[in-house]
């Protein structure tokens, strides 16, 4: 009992002092919606870019890599492909999207819809549809938090109470810090989550096989299958796997809270630098799954593979190490929590509620109802949660064949005259039906190939298909006088 | 070479060179993945699928510091003040 007392006891000191040091830096900048939204462009360069580089480090990394790992075996390869080849697409694309972000003052994806494709109703189904994907990852990160509890009580924390005690705590951090708050809690949780990956990563190995080579041979002999394709599954083989690493890099940028995150930059040259060394960012990853392909084979018959990260520094560790570990794994919860809690907000407030549903709402109306949204979101991942079984992976899986499908409305929209908003409605439309069908049938992966990217595969042919049918050969940007009538197109230096 | 005009933005196309750097990174961590998806030979104590991943972790920036060269020479030989040159 006394394990638990000390493991707890650690978690909530280091939640809490990530939820002070919130506090305090947000304090001073009250977080309110306007804060958040039009705060956007004038958020601190470094801020934005540890929010942005902080991404690989959340709880997705933290347990789900290592879960996948032990549970699923080679196909977890597929997060370092896809997440090294996002930042190679980025390199492309983001820096003109950032253009058009200065020109036309964006600061929402939905923005970009509605400057590009002038149809309020696409730019609120875009919202709508990001809204919808972010109900996944917070999701996972319930479930990551919920997962932390359970195993540092040693089970005397149920799994679901456990979960409802996160929500709590993420509710409370996202309510008491400001988004600066948020921004200085990342530097801190990625700080702890590189030394305790890079710890756990080598002494685990090290301490039950003698490192890291003789571990990779005891798995070779004991589960050779384990360490190539298929793995443990039977349809995770290589077209799974080049196909959920296309559609994952391209899907990757397209998750609202970094397409928004990419106009806070100082300039486009920026981003394209940054996209050159970012692959080196994701070089703590292997490690997290040395310490699940360990888990495999030191505890045998885990029911459920993303427990495998807490399960063995419990079992290798004493409390207090489990309990850093632990409260290292809650703010990684914690902070992309509050990340796409805010988000959403400002996708339903400024791209939704007040376009479509409520012209004339004030902001103050707005910021409530905006709060109130978030709220249901909230509870919407945290019930999903509680009833679904799936893993950390599978879910932020489920959220890429949803965003994904904004991918050839962007890209086409930003290099293509021809793209119409009918094709790129029809396209995005054919796109979340055919994803939502397949995965909710069951038919995810289909002929070996990841649903999503078949979703995909559509999408980009109906939009083409249909922009062919309706182009007059002339659609481009136009400045967006609905939403913000203050806001005329930036001058360009050019026009100097 | 594309113009911008003062009304509508349109975004700039990648050189064929800069894009044909991005593709290398794609061909050796994605599209061959029957090629090096083995566990022998194991390199550095990690099998060969681990080890080939992890070495593009640290390729993939050489590539694309390529296309940026090309990409920044690019730009200011065709005289360009805007977006994406230093």
């Amino acid at each position: 009992m006394s394990s638990t007392v000390v493991a707890l006891t650690i978690i909530f000191a280091i939640v809490a002092a990530g939820s002070l040091i919130g506090f305090l830096a947000g304090s001073h900048h009250k977080m309110d919606l306007e804060q958040w939204i039009v705060g956007g462009r004038g958020f601190g360069l470094l801020l934005v870019w540890l929010l942005m580089a902080g991404e690989i480090y959340t709880t997705f990394t933290f347990l789900g890599a290592s879960g996948w790992a032990s549970s699923r075996g080679a196909p977890v390869l597929y997060i370092i492909g896809y997440t090294c080849l996002a930042y190679v697409v980025s390199f492309y694309f983001l820096p003109e999207l950032w253009e058009a972000g200065r020109r036309y003052r964006l600061q929402t994806q939905g923005d970009f819809f509605q400057v590009r494709y002038h149809s309020k109703y696409l730019t609120a189904f875009v919202a709508l549809l990001g809204m919808t994907c972010i109900i996944p990852y917070l999701q996972l990160q319930i479930t990551g938090l919920g997962i932390i509890v359970e195993v540092a009580s040693f089970g005397v924390i149920h799994r679901t109470p456990a979960m409802a005690i996160s929500f709590a705590v993420v509710a409370g951090f996202v309510s008491t810090s400001g988004i600066r708050g948020v921004a200085w809690v990342s530097v801190l949780k990625d700080l702890v989550l590189f030394f305790a990956a890079v710890f756990v990563g080598v002494a685990v190995p090290y301490i039950y096989f003698g490192g890291i080579g003789p571990m990779f041979a005891a798995v070779a002999r004991a589960k050779p299958s384990h360490l190539v394709m298929p793995g443990a599954t039977t349809n995770l083989g290589h077209a799974w796997y080049v196909s959920t690493v296309l559609l994952c890099a391209f899907g990757f940028y397209m998750w609202p809270q970094f397409f928004g995150a990419s106009f806070a930059a100082k300039s486009g040259d920026t981003l394209r630098r940054n996209a050159i060394v970012m692959p080196l960012y994701i070089i703590t990853m292997p490690l997290m799954f040395f310490v699940g392909l360990a888990a495999l084979l030191v505890l045998p018959g885990l029911a459920n593979g993303d427990l495998s990260m807490l399960m063995i520094v419990r079992r290798t560790f004493p409390p207090w190490f489990l309990g850093v570990i632990g409260g290292a794994g809650a703010l990684t919860a914690m902070v992309p929590a509050a990340i796409l809690m805010l988000t959403a907000a400002s996708l339903f407030a400024k791209n939704l509620c007040r376009p479509i549903l409520a012209p004339g709402m004030t902001d103050e109306q707005v910021g409530k109802l905006a709060k109130i949204t978030v709220l249901a979101i909230t509870c919407a991942a945290l019930a999903s949660a509680i009833f679904s079984s799936t893993t950390l992976v599978g879910l932020l899986l489920l959220g890429y064949a949803g965003v994904a499908q904004f991918f050839p409305g962007v890209v086409l929209g930003l290099y293509s005259k021809r793209a119409t908003t009918s094709g790129v409605f029809a396209g995005m439309l054919t796109g979340v039906l055919v994803a939502v069908f397949l995965i909710f049938t069951k038919h995810d992966p289909i002929m070996g190939l990841n649903a999503g990217f078949i979703a995909l595969c559509f999408n980009f042919a109906v939009t083409g298909v249909v922009s062919l049918l309706t182009s007059t050969g002339e659609s481009g940007f136009l400045p967006d006088l609905i939403s913000s009538p203050a806001l005329q197109p930036q001058d360009n230096r050019e026009q100097e | 070479m594309e113009h911008r005009d003062d009304r509508t933005f349109r975004a700039k196309r990648p050189s064929p060179g800069a894009i044909l750097l991005g593709l290398i990174p794609f061909a050796a961590s994605c599209f061959s993945v029957p090629l090096w998806d083995r566990v022998y030979p194991m390199v550095l104590g990690l099998p060969f699928n681990f080890f080939w991943l992890i070495s593009w972790l640290l390729l993939t920036p050489l590539c694309m510091w390529g296309a940026y060269w090309l990409e920044t020479h690019r730009a200011s030989e065709l005289g360009r003040k805007d977006g994406g040159t230093p």
